[in-house]
């Protein structure tokens, strides 16, 4: 188990290298990274010059970005122009409201995900299933800033219920992790009425009915576990898009979260608060599948004896 | 085989239909549209649909902010929706195919280094590496379709390379090579047919993920530009005007909404029918 998480590790250190190199070579992709950093056309050509030494972008490529990795494992993600802060600051406060957001909407969906799996899972060629299922479908296809606006139409402006923006108490919160769950929510569900199907197929559930267990024992204490491994795992891939999805939420809720920055930042062409936000996106997702490669020891002892 | 299976669902027909009626929609838009979608009329602005109460039957769905029809316009960001679509998911699979029949077909080094790629890419959610982007290429529809395209091989990759392992031991392949047939005439003449449903599956799945893809770039006014109309940057137009009219966001997002959901019914229908081991993918 040591071995096997031992690698997870180093494989997900060499990701963020690779990230990192991405991130990076952002600043090339439209040509000269210094016409794209300094702001305002009436900068003299003397002063691009002096800039450009002075940032290092007169040295070759290879030690351009060897400095930036250093600079970056001291935490220095570069300066952004714009707000006179580093961006690796800008991006870090903003980091707790992103999380609280996306947790809370894991949360969510996990609730809409297990519930309703359970239930189409168990009602299965019914009605019911066909309908939970439909859902599902639906869900999968309405995109994440109409949900919104749609939430902030009825539940904020016609029934003025919750609030339509800003970050405060759980009232701020329950519309923006509603509308980012309900995607990941149908996922989940149509995942786990699959996967309980198949496993309540097998003989060890027959056995346990056969003992005379009640249907809800059945469920509970020998099919969710089983059942839970892909969820699980989609969890780990679910968190890019939960991240990407929080992006757009936040924009729809004016939510004060790094999506929200980031967006700002590309107006106003802050170059660095961007290369920053996305760094800091993807060693999150990492993260979090990391998290996940430990709970799969916890699932499923077949890993925990794989060396 | 598939006309037959498709009667028994009766979904599947109505979301072809509605499919077609978009494209059809998408494609005469200029004689569909009842009125220029770019005309403003300062005198009409924020009416509400006709069946409202201040409607008018000359503007169905009403008008916008400038005074815009709003019927015409979403017919017409229906084309940039069917074009970023259609054009993006043939990027992805052709980049996704190469790499993934290369990969998978000749092993080795070229192999773990696509294959790693792949993890790096797959680490950086989707949106935030296409904003990332589209923020230092700028905007239009260009570049969308390239940013979209390009960051989605990952999935084609994975799939195809998967099913080249599988194929590439094949006895009619080690009698092709036999033969004397060079690499790429194996892979496109003997490999690529045997991919195809599986690709056929995942582009009409991801067509739908990309329609929203494009939506969210230009509601987050990142796509293309206005004035232009697209579905998503009507959404963001109307949200300044939710507190009192509630068509010009909802209508757009709801024309999405359905798009989207025909694509996703005929994809089911296809992964379920050709290929249902691509069920998790």
């Amino acid at each position: 188990m040591g071995r096997y998480l031992f690698q997870r590790l180093v494989h997900s250190i060499l990701v963020v290298l690779g990230v990192s190199a991405i991130v990076f070579g952002l600043m090339f992709l439209a040509g000269d990274p210094v016409a794209l950093l300094l702001p305002g056309d009436d900068v003299s050509k003397e002063e691009i010059e002096a800039f450009r030494a002075s940032m290092g972008f007169d040295r070759p490529v290879y030690e351009q970005y060897l400095r930036y990795l250093g600079r970056a494992a001291r935490g220095d993600l570069g300066y952004s122009f714009r707000h006179q802060q580093p961006a690796a600051t800008l991006v870090f406060e903003r980091v707790p409201a992103t999380l609280e957001l996306a947790f809370s909407a894991l949360f969510v969906s996990l609730v809409i995900g297990v519930s309703v799996g359970i239930v189409a899972a168990m009602k299965r060629g019914t009605s019911q299933d066909a309908l939970v299922t439909a859902a599902a479908v639906a869900g999968n296809s309405m995109p994440v800033f109409w949900l919104g606006i749609v939430l902030i139409l009825t539940v904020s402006v016609w029934l003025q219920w919750l609030p339509a923006s800003g970050r405060g108490g759980v009232d701020h919160l329950i519309l923006p992790s509603l509308t980012l769950g309900a995607y990941s929510g149908s996922i989940t569900a149509r995942l786990l009425r699959s996967s309980l199907i198949e496993v309540l197929g097998r003989d060890y559930i027959r056995t346990a009915r056969a003992k005379g267990l009640a249907e809800s024992v059945v469920i509970r204490r020998h099919s969710l576990k089983n059942a839970a491994l892909p969820v699980v795992t989609v969890i780990g891939l679910q968190m890019g898009q939960l991240l990407s999805g929080a992006i757009i939420t936040e924009t729809v809720f004016a939510y004060p979260g790094m999506g929200l920055l980031a967006i700002q930042a590309i107006r106003n062409r802050d170059v660095p608060v961007v290369q920053a936000f996305v760094l800091v996106a993807a060693i999150v997702v990492l993260v979090v599948n990391l998290i996940v490669d430990l709970m799969y020891v916890y699932l499923d002892p077949r890993v925990r004896y794989a060396d | 085989m598939i006309l037959r299976a498709a009667r028994r669902k009766w979904t599947v027909p109505i979301a072809v239909a509605a499919l077609f009626f978009v494209l059809l929609c998408a494609f005469f838009a200029p004689r569909v549209a009842p009125r220029d979608p770019d005309e403003q009329d300062l005198t009409a602005r924020l009416l509400p649909p006709s069946w409202q109460s201040g409607g008018t039957s000359d503007y169905l769905l009403g008008t916008d902010a400038l005074g815009r029809d709003m019927l015409s316009r979403i017919i017409f960001g229906a084309r940039i929706s069917m074009i970023v679509g259609f054009a993006a998911v043939i990027v992805q699979a052709g980049v996704g195919c190469l790499l993934g029949l290369a990969s998978g077909y000749y092993g080795g080094r070229l192999d773990s280094i696509f294959m790693r790629l792949a993890d790096i890419q797959l680490a950086i959610p989707f949106l935030v590496l296409a904003i990332a982007v589209m923020a230092v290429l700028g905007a239009g529809l260009r570049n969308v379709i390239l940013v979209l395209g390009i960051s989605g091989w990952v999935i084609y990759g994975r799939v195809i390379r998967s099913e080249v392992l599988a194929i590439r031991s094949n006895e009619y392949v080690e009698a092709t090579r036999a033969l004397g047939s060079s690499g790429a005439r194996i892979i496109f003449r003997h490999i690529l047919p045997n991919v195809s449903s599986s690709l056929l599956v995942i582009s009409t799945l991801e067509i739908a993920r990309l329609i929203i893809a494009e939506a969210s770039l230009s509601y987050l006014g990142l796509g293309v530009q206005p004035p232009t109309a697209t579905w998503g940057g009507m959404v963001a137009d109307g949200r300044n005007w939710i507190m009192t009219s509630w068509w010009i966001s909802t209508l757009p997002g709801a024309a999405i909404f359905l798009t989207v959901l025909s694509v996703n019914v005929v994809g089911d229908f296809l992964r379920d029918l050709l290929d249902p081991r691509l069920r998790n993918v």
